[in-house]
C-alpha cells in the first residue's frame, strides 16, 4: 500500500495544480471525458501490468486493438453479424493469440520481447490487410445500440469503459492480491525456479497471464473502437503497449517482474491521462505533450526508487 | 597476400555490379515508353501512397479504372505501411529496380526528399500526386492545391459563422506540407473576419487523442463556436466530443475528407460542410496521362501543375455523392 | 588493527575489535554468523569504514577509504561468490580493469598472456591463459582469483569462505596453495566454517563472538573442540547421537533413477521411515542431479519410486509434493525460496490450496500456520510479514524447512541443508532432522561437509560419478571410508547400493 501512496499524492498534486490553474478541469464535463478515456486504457494496462509482474512484456497491445476493432466494425457492418457473436468473436480471437503468445515463451522458449514484437507487427498488417488499408466505421450496422451502450453508454452517470475499469479492477485486485494464481503469479515473477521447487505449474501460471492480457485487450479494442467510431487499421492503437508499460510502471509494476499492484496500475494510467488533459487545458503546445508524460514517468519512477533506497538502507543490517 | 586481395577484389566486383545495374536502369525512360507501346509491350505504372486510409482505396479504383479503360497498363498500387518517408523512399527504389516505366507518388516529407526523388526521376518518368515537391524534377503535380482546398474550408467557416466566432483547429501533423497548406489556406481566407483562431492542437494521428483533444478544448473554451479538423479522421472524432458533449448544432463542425462517419454527420447536419478532395480523380488521371505521356502525346503531363479541384459538400450534396462513392468502391 | 570498532543502526557490529596478522602468517578467523567477521575483513578491505579504531599496516598507521585503497595497500579480497566473468579467458580476468595497451591503444594482449602464465606457475594451476572460464572448475576459477590478487602484489589476501562450493581434491588443492602462499611471505586471512580446515592450516586461529574478540589459539592449541568452544561460549556435542526411531527398512524405494547429467549411470537405493540417510560424495558426483530427478525436476531423467507398497509416478514438483515428498533444494536463495516475499508467502507457498476457500487465499489461517512454524522452528524474525531476504542464512533455511514441515511430509530430501549457516543454527537445523525422522519421516541429507554426514546420518550413500559406491551402515561411517568411497574404490565393508 506505502508504494501506491507516491503515486497517488502524484495524481492528487497534479490534480490541484490543474485545477488551480485551470478550474474547468473539475468540471463535470471534463471529469467525465477524463474518466472515461481512464477506462479505456486501464483496461488493457492491467492486462498488461500482469504480463509484466510475471517478468515479460507485452508489446502487441496496440495493434492487437487495431485488429480487434477492425474486426468487430466488419463484423458488425459488413458481414452483419448478431453484435453477441461479433464481440465473442473478438474476444476468442484475442485469447488465441494471447494462448499463442504464452505457449511460444513457455513451450517454445522465447523471449517475451520477441515474441509479442512479433505479434506487433504481425496483427498491424493483418488488420490492414483484413480492411484492405480502409478506415472502417461502425455507420450501416443494425441492432448494435446494446454494445454499443455497453461499450459507451453511461452507467449512474458514470462512462461505461470507466465503470468497466473499475469491474475488473475489482476482480482482478481479488485475483491478484487474494487468490491462490495471484500469489503464483507473484511468485513466478520474483523467483520461477524457487516456484517450480514449491510445486507450481509456472509455465501454466506465464501462460495464461498472457491470455488474460490479450483477453482485456481485446475488452479494450472493443471500446476503444466504439469510442473512436472509426477504426484506420494503420494508426489505430499506436503505442498503446508503451502507454499500458508506463502506467504499470508507474503504478509500481518492476520490468523485473514480481511487483505490482491493481491499484497502482489503475492510478498510474489515470496519472497519464490527467496528463494528456493538463496539457490540453493549461494550453501547453501539442507538441511538448510526450515530453511532458515522460518526464512525469522519469520523475514518478526516480521517487519511487529513492524511496525504495531509502528503505532499504534502514532494514540493511551487517551480517 | 592472396588473402590481402580479396577486399579489394570484392569492391571492385561490387562497384562493377552497380555500374551496370545504373547502366540498365537509366536507358528506359526515354526510348522505353515508345518502344514498349510499339511492340504492343504492358505499360508498367506505379502508384505509391503516402500512408493507408480509405482515401487511397479510392484512388486506387480510379487507377484501376484508367487501368481497365486503357487496357496496355499495368498498374503497382503500393503502400507504405508506416507512413514513414524512409519506407515510401525504399518502395520507390524496389520498384525503379524492378524497372516501371512510370511512378506518381505522394511524397510524404517533400522538403527532404527532393533529391531522392531527383535521382528516381532520372531513372523513370516521376509524378508526384496529392502532395507536390516543386522543387524537385517530377515531371508534374497532379492533386489538390491544398492551399485553395483551405481556402474552400475557409468560405465555409464564413459562412457557418456569419457573426463571427472563436475557432480551434486539429490535425496530425503541424509540420506537414499538407496541413501547413490546409491551415495557411484558412487563415488566408479568414483574414479580416470576425473569426478568431484559438489554436492549431496536434494528435500524431492517434485517433484517440484526436477526440480527447477535441474534448479537452470543448471544456477548456466554452465560448469555442467551431471546430475544424483537417485530416480525414479528425471530423468524426470531433463530431464524437461534440455529440457526446451536447452540443451537436451548436458548436459547428467544419472538416476534410469523406470519412463514412464525416458524410453521416454532414446529411445530419452535425457538421456543417466539409471539403472533399477527388481521389478518384488523382488514380485516374495519373495512370491515364502518364501512359499518354509515354506513348507521346508531351501534352499529357504538360504545365507542371493540373490541378484537380475540391468541392465542399454540405447537408444537401450527400446522398448523390454516397451515391458515386458505393458505385466507385464497388459496393 | 586496532580497537576496530562499528556500529550499524541499532547494532554495534564491531566493538574495539583487534586483530593483527604477521608476515607469511595463515590467520584463521572464526566466529558464528553475525559475529562481525565479515563487517571487519570488509573495513579492512576498503568497503566499509571503521566508527573507531585505527588500522596498521607495518607499524604505520594507514587509511583505507575504498577498495582502490585497499588494493594498493597490498590487501585483496577472495569472496565466497566467484567474481569472474566466465566469458573470458583466464589472462582478461588477471587484467581486469587494468589492461595494458599496445601502440594503437588496444589491449596488450600479448604482455597480459606472458604476464599470466608465470602467475598460473607459482599456483601451480596448469590451465593456459587463454582458457576461457566458464570451462574450469570452481577451485580453478577461484585460483584465477588468487592469481589475479597475487598480479596486484597483494601483501594480505583475505579468504571468505573459500572452499564452501570446492569438492574434496579441491580443498586439498587450495590448502596446499594457501600454505605455499605462506611459504612465498603471503599473508592470508582465512575465514571459515570448517573446522577440520582450519586446524590443518591455521598458524593461529582468532575467534570473534558477538563483535568482540572472544580468544586467540595458537597453532599448539588448536582443536576442534577449543574452537567451537571459543565461538558458541557453550559445549556442543559434536558426535553422532544416534536413533532411537523404529526402522521400518525398504519404505521409500528408488529405482533406475536416472539424470540428465549421468544418462548411463542409475542409482537405486532404499531409505527406512525414522532414519537419516546421508549422501556423501565429491561435488559433481551427480547427487543433486539424483535428488532433482527423483522429485521431477529433471525432464531428461526420472526415477522409479515407491512409498510404502505404492508406486507413484512422478513427472513434475507438484507430483513429488502430491505424495509427500518434499525437496530442500542447495541453492536457498535461488531455489528454495522467493526471497522478495514474505515469510508468511514462502511458508505457504505450495500448499496455498490448503489455507483458502474458493481459490481465495485466507491470510488468517495463513497467518496460524506461519506463526506456528516460526515458534516451533525459533525462526528469528521480526514475524510472519517480514520479508526472508532480510533474515539471516539459518534463519532463511528455517523458513524453507518450516515450508515443508507444515505439510506432513513423508520423504524430506535435504540437499546442503546447512551450508553458510553458524554453528548454532546447524545444530538447531540437525536437531528439526532428527525429530521428523524420529516421527516416521524418512530423511535424504546430501551434505560435502564430512563432519556433518558423519555426526548427523544413521547410514551413509556415497557417490561417484553418477552412481552410488556403497553404502556404509553406521559402524562404518568413518571419514576414510567415505573418502575411499568417494574416490571410488570399492569396500569390503559397503554394501551394495541395495539389499539382494
Amino acid at each position: 500500500m506505502k508504494k501506491e501512496l507516491g503515486i497517488s499524492v502524484l495524481l492528487f498534486l497534479l490534480c490541484a495544480v490543474t485545477a488551480i490553474l485551470n478550474p474547468k478541469f473539475l468540471s463535470a464535463v471534463n471529469l467525465f471525458n477524463t474518466a472515461n478515456l481512464i477506462g479505456l486504457y486501464g483496461v488493457f494496462s492491467l492486462g498488461l501490468g500482469l504480463v509484466i509482474i510475471t517478468g515479460g512484456i507485452d508489446l502487441s497491445v496496440g495493434s492487437l486493438c487495431a485488429l480487434t476493432g477492425v474486426l468487430l466494425a466488419m463484423a458488425l457492418t459488413e458481414w452483419h453479424w448478431a453484435w453477441p457473436l461479433a464481440a465473442a468473436m473478438v474476444l476468442g480471437i484475442s485469447a488465441l493469440l494471447g494462448l499463442a503468445h504464452g505457449l511460444l515463451i513457455t513451450r517454445g522458449k522465447l523471449q517475451p520481447f520477441i515474441v509479442t514484437l512479433c505479434g506487433l507487427l504481425i496483427y498491424r498488417g493483418l488488420a490492414r490487410f483484413i480492411a484492405g488499408d480502409g478506415t472502417k466505421g461502425f455507420s450501416g450496422a443494425e441492432g448494435i445500440e446494446p454494445l454499443r451502450h455497453l461499450a459507451s453508454g453511461k452507467f449512474l452517470g458514470m462512462p461505461m469503459p470507466f465503470v468497466i475499469l473499475l469491474v475488473l479492477a475489482v476482480v482482478m485486485w481479488f485475483v491478484l492480491h487474494r487468490s491462490i494464481y495471484g500469489r503464483y503469479l507473484l511468485a513466478v515473477g520474483r523467483n520461477e525456479q524457487a516456484a517450480r521447487f514449491s510445486g507450481i505449474n509456472t509455465p501454466l501460471v506465464v501462460a495464461s497471464a498472457y491470455v488474460i492480457a490479450a483477453l482485456l485487450t481485446g475488452v479494450s479494442g472493443i471500446l476503444i473502437a466504439f469510442y473512436t467510431n472509426s477504426v484506420g487499421p494503420s494508426n489505430h492503437g499506436n503505442f498503446y503497449e508503451l502507454y499500458g508499460i508506463a502506467a504499470a510502471v508507474l503504478g509500481g509494476c518492476s520490468l523485473r517482474g514480481g511487483e505490482g499492484s491493481v491499484v497502482g496500475i489503475v492510478i498510474g494510467t489515470a496519472l497519464l491521462l490527467v496528463l494528456q488533459n493538463l496539457v490540453n487545458l493549461l494550453g501547453i503546445p501539442s507538441s511538448l505533450n510526450f515530453a511532458v508524460m515522460g518526464a512525469v514517468v522519469l520523475f514518478g519512477v526516480l521517487a519511487d526508487q529513492i524511496l525504495k533506497n531509502r528503505a532499504a538502507r534502514k532494514i540493511t543490517r551487517p551480517s | 597476400m592472396i588473402l590481402k586481395k580479396i577486399p579489394s577484389l570484392l569492391l571492385a566486383l561490387s562497384l562493377g555490379a552497380l555500374l551496370s545495374g545504373c547502366g540498365k536502369t537509366e536507358v528506359p525512360p526515354a526510348g522505353a515508353g515508345g518502344a514498349g507501346a510499339a511492340s504492343g509491350k504492358k505499360l508498367k505504372l506505379a502508384f505509391v501512397s503516402n500512408n493507408a486510409a480509405t482515401f487511397w482505396t479510392i484512388a486506387r479504383s480510379g487507377c484501376e479504372s484508367a487501368q481497365k479503360e486503357l487496357g496496355n497498363v499495368e498498374v503497382d498500387f503500393r503502400i507504405p505501411s508506416t507512413g514513414s518517408a524512409a519506407e515510401q523512399q525504399q518502395i520507390l527504389d524496389d520498384l525503379v529496380a524492378k524497372g516501371v516505366d512510370g511512378i506518381a507518388v505522394s511524397p510524404i516529407d517533400p522538403k527532404n526528399q527532393i533529391d531522392f526523388l531527383n535521382k528516381i526521376s532520372a531513372q523513370t518518368l516521376l509524378v508526384c500526386c496529392d502532395s507536390d515537391a516543386a522543387d524537385s524534377k517530377r515531371v508534374c503535380y497532379i492533386g489538390t492545391d491544398n492551399f485553395a482546398a483551405g481556402q474552400e474550408a475557409g468560405k465555409l467557416i464564413k459562412e457557418a459563422l456569419p457573426n463571427g466566432g472563436k475557432i480551434m483547429v486539429f490535425v496530425g501533423y503541424a509540420d506537414a506540407q499538407n496541413s501547413k497548406d490546409r491551415f495557411g489556406g484558412i487563415k488566408k481566407e479568414l483574414e479580416g473576419s470576425k473569426i478568431e483562431i484559438l489554436d492549431l492542437r496536434t494528435d500524431d494521428t492517434d485517433t484517440v487523442r484526436a477526440q480527447k483533444n477535441a474534448e479537452d478544448t470543448l471544456v477548456k473554451y466554452p465560448d469555442v463556436s467551431m471546430l475544424v479538423g483537417l485530416y480525414s479522421y479528425n471530423g468524426p472524432a470531433i463530431l464524437n466530443a461534440v455529440r457526446s458533449a451536447g452540443l451537436a448544432g451548436k458548436v459547428k463542425i467544419v472538416c476534410f475528407d469523406e470519412n463514412a462517419e464525416t458524410l453521416d454527420g454532414v446529411a445530419s447536419g452535425d457538421i456543417y460542410g466539409t471539403v472533399v478532395q477527388q481521389p478518384f480523380q488523382f488514380g485516374k488521371q495519373s495512370i491515364t496521362k502518364m501512359a499518354k505521356h509515354l506513348s507521346g502525346d508531351k501534352e499529357a503531363l504538360a504545365g507542371g501543375k493540373q490541378i484537380v479541384p475540391t468541392r465542399s459538400l454540405k447537408k444537401n450534396d450527400i446522398a448523390a455523392f454516397q451515391t458515386d462513392l458505393a458505385a466507385i468502391l464497388g459496393k | 588493527m586496532r580497537g576496530i570498532s562499528k556500529r550499524f543502526p541499532g547494532v554495534i557490529a564491531l566493538d574495539n575489535v583487534s586483530l593483527d596478522v604477521g608476515r607469511g602468517e595463515v590467520l584463521a578467523l572464526c566466529g558464528e554468523n553475525g559475529a562481525g567477521k565479515s563487517t571487519l575483513m570488509k573495513i579492512l578491505g576498503g568497503v566499509y569504514q571503521p566508527d573507531g579504531g585505527e588500522l596498521l599496516l607495518e607499524g604505520q598507521p594507514v587509511k583505507i577509504h575504498n577498495v582502490t585503497d585497499a588494493m594498493k595497500s597490498g590487501v585483496a579480497f577472495i569472496h565466497q561468490e566467484l567474481n569472474v566473468l566466465d566469458n573470458l579467458d583466464v589472462a582478461a580476468n588477471v587484467f581486469l580493469g587494468r589492461e595494458p595497451k599496445n601502440a594503437f591503444g588496444l589491449i596488450d594482449n600479448r604482455k597480459i598472456h606472458a604476464d599470466t602464465a608465470p602467475l598460473l606457475q607459482r599456483l601451480g594451476l596448469e590451465v593456459s591463459s587463454r582458457t576461457r572460464l566458464d570451462r574450469l572448475s570452481i577451485a580453478h576459477q577461484q585460483m584465477v582469483e588468487i592469481a589475479k590478487a597475487l598480479s596486484l602484489h597483494s601483501r594480505l589476501i583475505i579468504m571468505d569462505e573459500p572452499t564452501s562450493s570446492l569438492t574434496l581434491t579441491e580443498t586439498d588443492c587450495l590448502l596446499d596453495l594457501v600454505v605455499s602462499l605462506r611459504r612465498q611471505g603471503v599473508s592470508v586471512v582465512y575465514i571459515s566454517h570448517r573446522l577440520g580446515e582450519v586446524n590443518r592450516i591455521a598458524d593461529r586461529v582468532v575467534v570473534l563472538r558477538d563483535g568482540k574478540n572472544a580468544g586467540e589459539l595458537s597453532r599448539s592449541e588448536i582443536t576442534h573442540d577449543r574452537i567451537v568452544n571459543l565461538m558458541v561460549g557453550r559445549e556442543i556435542k559434536s558426535s553422532y547421537t544416534g536413533s532411537t526411531a523404529a526402522k521400518t527398512p525398504g519404505f521409500f524405494k528408488v529405482r533406475n533413477a536416472r539424470s540428465s547429467r549421468y544418462p548411463a549411470s542409475t542409482v537405486e537405493f532404499d531409505a527406512s521411515r525414522g532414519e537419516i540417510l546421508g549422501f556423501a560424495g565429491l561435488v559433481g558426483a551427480g547427487r543433486s542431479e539424483i535428488v532433482k530427478a527423483i522429485v521431477g525436476l529433471d525432464a531428461a531423467g526420472g526415477a522409479e519410486v515407491s512409498i510404502g507398497e505404492d508406486r507413484v509416478a512422478i513427472h513434475s514438483p507438484a507430483d513429488a509434493i502430491r505424495h509427500g515428498i518434499y525437496l530442500v533444494p542447495e541453492d536457498r536463495r535461488g531455489e528454495g525460496l522467493v526471497t522478495g516475499m514474505t515469510v508468511r508467502e514462502n511458508t505457504t507457498l505450495p500448499s496455498l490450496k490448503k489455507y483458502s476457500t474458493l481459490h481465495l487465499i485466507r491470510r488468517d489461517r495463513e497467518r496460524k500456520v506461519t506463526d506456528e512454524q516460526i515458534a516451533s522452528l525459533k525462526i528469528k524474525t521480526p514475524g510472519g510479514e517480514a520479508l526472508v531476504v532480510n533474515l539471516s542464512g539459518g534463519n532463511q533455511q528455517k523458513v524453507v524447512l518450516g515450508k515443508w514441515l507444515s505439510m506432513a511430509p513423508k520423504v524430506m530430501i535435504l540437499d546442503e541443508p546447512t551450508r553458510g549457516i553458524d554453528v548454532g543454527a546447524k545444530a538447531e537445523i540437525y536437531r528439526l532432522m532428527r525429530e521428523l525422522a524420529d516421527r516416521g519421516g524418512v530423511i535424504l541429507m546430501i551434505s560435502s561437509d564430512m563432519e556433518e554426514v558423519l555426526n548427523v546420518s544413521d547410514r551413509v550413500a556415497v557417490m561417484h560419478e553418477g552412481k552410488i559406491s556403497g553404502i556404509l551402515e553406521r559402524p562404518d561411517c568413518n571419514e576414510e571410508n567415505v573418502m575411499n568411497l568417494a574416490v571410488g574404490k570399492t569396500l569390503a565393508a559397503a554394501k551394495p547400493a541395495v539389499k539382494v
